[in-house]
């Protein structure tokens, strides 16, 4: 489940922010009456179409996956939580319909502006189907809309509130941050298709992929100073909603006040060993806003429940990495406006490229953290993950033919993108 | 059945008029692919994501509404579900990968690959709806099945030939393949004629609701078949839209013959269906969520299919 997520995510990310960029291409192309632009949607549009091929029959089997590899988990989701799936299929039913006109009709529509609308509307129901799938997610951190205790108690469900999966305390956090986190990553991933193409090709064909470039960058810089913010009130919200995943992350064996900012180290035979730097009271201001404000620590909860405390690294690396892609995308603003064409210069282009590769490992790395947080929890403090978990030796067969699946149609899907994008020459595209 | 279950029966219905539009396409190509690839493709493109997304649409949709009985039919069924996920995978991705390929032999084999896929979802999504319904091959009560007896029985292969027919039917109606319509005009007749005795072979396994209304119903849907056979055989511009309205009806006959029952009258849907707050809040959603998406489809389909280019596209 694990690897079928990991590369859904990647699916869903680009699903995500490649209508914005095709939207924003055409936009701007009937605005300033520039073929380039016209031309980098109507050919990011074939991307679009397999990714979305691939991408439905990937959230296909997550959903299968989910039936048959957490079926205890399911009933508890299907008589609490499931409105917030149902809506889910609704947008992602929303994206599909006007995927099709958008894309099969660009002919139809007098009015050009009419028929990117058409292109917001995908991009509105992709983005809505990441929020409402999210919602789960929260639901799963801080579970609310049924009697607790009585579940605990009795394994019955009861007193619901079908409508609290929409509102859990962590829910505006949570979908604020993977939102921004979505089209900062996906951003990357054309950003990196761009510079690559730019590095490969000259002339008129160059300045087309100059011009993608412009746009994917617009796009992920906005979406990387949401990205920075919601991760730090990420933090805030893990501090109040789920004290233990926050002890692990930060590191914290007791609950302290004037904590200090651990930067590195790792947990071995109860004591913390190899700190690079600590900076004091940090983490104390940037959880309670006050130096002296006092902080969770694991000693306050059973070992059993302690998450892996490998999360404190995953943690540090994601901060360090997302800081540092915060001054790598500030230092690129400011050389835009200084006017230093900094996309003509080649060793930014491979900067860029190198920075797609790890705004993907970094994509990765923040579910995982999130997602190894809360363990051993599938549900937080209501359900662990073994109790939720099919541990019947059938279920191998199915696992290793989801891993195959991927492993056989993500890199042959590329490969198609590829010869279908060789096979039309920009020259030759129709505007 | 209780309203909302008919409502979603209802959108199961046009689903899978939509789905078998798209099988009626890939046998129409398979038989005649260097004279119809070309016309039928341009139907094909913008159908295939709506009848992909519909399948994911449906597995949410049940676990909203049975999601005790999702669990008991995915435990049975799990096996021919992931076969047909295999396919359902090939499906989208050979159809996406032919749309804009211009080597024509690349072409050909994928769209080949993707007609074989589509014909075996089919295959499969039949024969699990047939067993479902009659509980041919089922023990539920140790959540077993007999997976060659699922596929391998004699409702089962003359209901698959039944409605593979049918289909060819619809999708000539609509596609307007005159050049075989006493062709299409006698696999429609044979095709229900096929259905008939499947279904008088399986009454014993059947829950059968098929007389009283049912019985009106059935001659009902008759009569519409053999007036959209007449106006596809005179070339009638309405035969297409008929035929479409024929096939959600014919459809829907089927939650007639089925009543609360699945598995051949041993799980009774009424024990399966969610309630309280969650069931109406669920109610509540497929009523918004459906007509948003019912007025979506209907400018998706004006879009796609009635509306013409203007002269000048630009703006």
């Amino acid at each position: 489940m694990g690897f079928s997520l990991g590369v859904h995510i990647i699916l869903a990310v680009i699903g995500i922010v490649l209508p914005v960029i095709i939207v924003a291409a055409e936009v701007v192309g009937i605005k300033r009456k520039d073929p380039y632009y016209t031309r980098i949607a109507k050919r990011l549009t074939t991307m679009l179409i397999i990714f979305f091929a691939v991408g439905t029959a990937s959230g296909t089997l997550v959903a299968l996956e989910l039936l048959f590899l957490w079926p205890k988990f399911m009933v508890l989701v299907g008589h609490v939580a499931i409105l917030s799936l149902y809506v889910e299929v609704f947008a992602f039913f929303l994206e599909a319909i006007f995927l099709g006109v958008y894309v099969y009709s660009w002919d139809k529509f007098k009015n050009r502006y009419a028929h990117a609308f058409t292109g917001v509307l995908v991009a509105l129901g992709a983005v809505l189907s990441a929020v409402f799938i999210t919602m789960l997610n929260a639901f799963m951190n801080t579970p609310v809309g049924f009697n607790i205790p009585e579940y605990l108690k009795t394994g019955i469900i009861a007193d619901v509130n079908p409508l609290a999966v929409f509102l859990t305390p962590s829910t505006l956090i949570e979908v604020a941050h993977v939102v921004s986190t979505s089209y900062f990553a996906g951003g990357f991933i054309f950003i990196l298709y761009f510079a690559y193409r730019m590095l490969k090709s000259t002339g008129d064909e160059r300045l087309h992929y100059r011009k993608g470039l412009n746009i994917a960058f617009s796009i992920t810089l906005i979406a990387t100073f949401f990205a920075v913010i919601t991760g730090i009130l990420s933090i805030s919200g893990l501090y109040s909603f789920q004290p233990e995943k926050y002890a692990a992350m930060e590191l914290d064996l007791v609950p302290q006040t004037h904590a200090p900012e651990l930067l590195g180290g790792f947990y071995s035979n109860g004591t913390i060993k190899g700190v690079i730097a600590k900076i004091p009271n940090l983490q104390s201001i940037l959880a309670t806003g006050t130096a002296n404000g006092s902080v969770p620590g694991l000693s306050s909860y059973p070992v059993s429940t302690w998450p892996p405390l490998i999360v404190h690294f995953m943690f540090d690396t994601m901060v360090g990495l997302g800081f540092g892609f915060g001054l790598l995308m500030l230092l690129i603003f400011i050389a835009l406006i200084l006017k230093m064409h900094p996309f003509d210069r080649k060793w930014l282009l491979y900067i860029l490229i190198l920075a797609g590769i790890v705004a993907v490992f970094l994509l990765e790395l923040g579910w995982a953290t999130a997602e190894i947080g809360r363990q051993p929890w599938i549900v937080y403090n209501v359900m662990l993950v073994s109790q939720a978990a099919n541990t019947s030796p059938g279920i191998i067969p199915i696992a290793m033919f989801f891993v195959a699946f991927y492993i056989v149609v993500i890199p042959f899907s590329v490969l198609i993108i590829k010869r279908l994008l060789r096979d039309r020459p920009i020259t030759q595209e129709k505007v | 059945m209780s309203f909302m279950f008919s409502i979603n029966y209802f959108i199961f219905s046009i689903f899978l008029t939509l789905f078998g539009l798209e099988v009626g396409i890939a046998v129409t190509m398979l038989l005649e692919y260097d004279r119809y690839k070309d016309k039928l493709k341009v139907f094909l493109m913008p159908l295939w994501e709506i009848t992909g997304t519909f399948a994911v649409f449906y597995l949410v949709n049940l676990e909203a509404t049975v999601p005790s009985l999702l669990l008991l039919l995915g435990t049975i069924y799990v096996i021919p579900l992931l076969v047909a996920a295999v396919f359902f995978i090939l499906r989208n991705a050979f159809l996406s990968y032919s749309e804009y390929m211009k080597n024509e032999n690349s072409e050909k084999l994928y769209l080949h690959i993707y007609i074989l896929s589509t014909v075996i979802i089919a295959f499969i999504a039949i024969s699990v709806l047939n067993s479902a319904i009659s509980g041919i091959s089922v023990n539920a009560s140790s959540y077993s099945i007999n997976l060659a007896k699922m596929f391998i029985n004699s409702f089962n292969i003359l209901m698959f030939i039944g409605i593979a027919l049918l289909a060819v039917f619809v999708a000539s109606v609509v596609f307007k393949v005159h050049e075989y319509r006493w062709f299409t005009g006698v696999a429609a007749i044979l095709g229900v004629v096929s259905i008939a005795i499947a279904m008088h072979a399986a009454l014993p396994y059947m829950f059968s609701n098929a007389f009283g209304f049912g019985l009106l119903y059935l001659i009902g849907i008759l009569i519409i078949l053999a007036a959209t056979i007449a106006l596809h055989y005179y070339k009638n511009k309405y035969a297409g839209y008929l035929a479409v309205i024929w096939f959600i009806l014919a459809i829907n006959f089927f939650g007639f013959i089925q009543g609360n029952y699945l598995l051949g009258g041993t799980a009774n849907l009424n024990n399966y269906i969610a309630t309280g707050s969650a069931a109406f809040y669920v109610n509540m959603v497929t009523l918004i969520g459906g007509t948003i998406l019912a007025v979506s489809l209907a400018f998706f389909i004006y879009i796609s299919y009635i509306k013409k280019a203007p002269a000048i596209t630009n703006g």
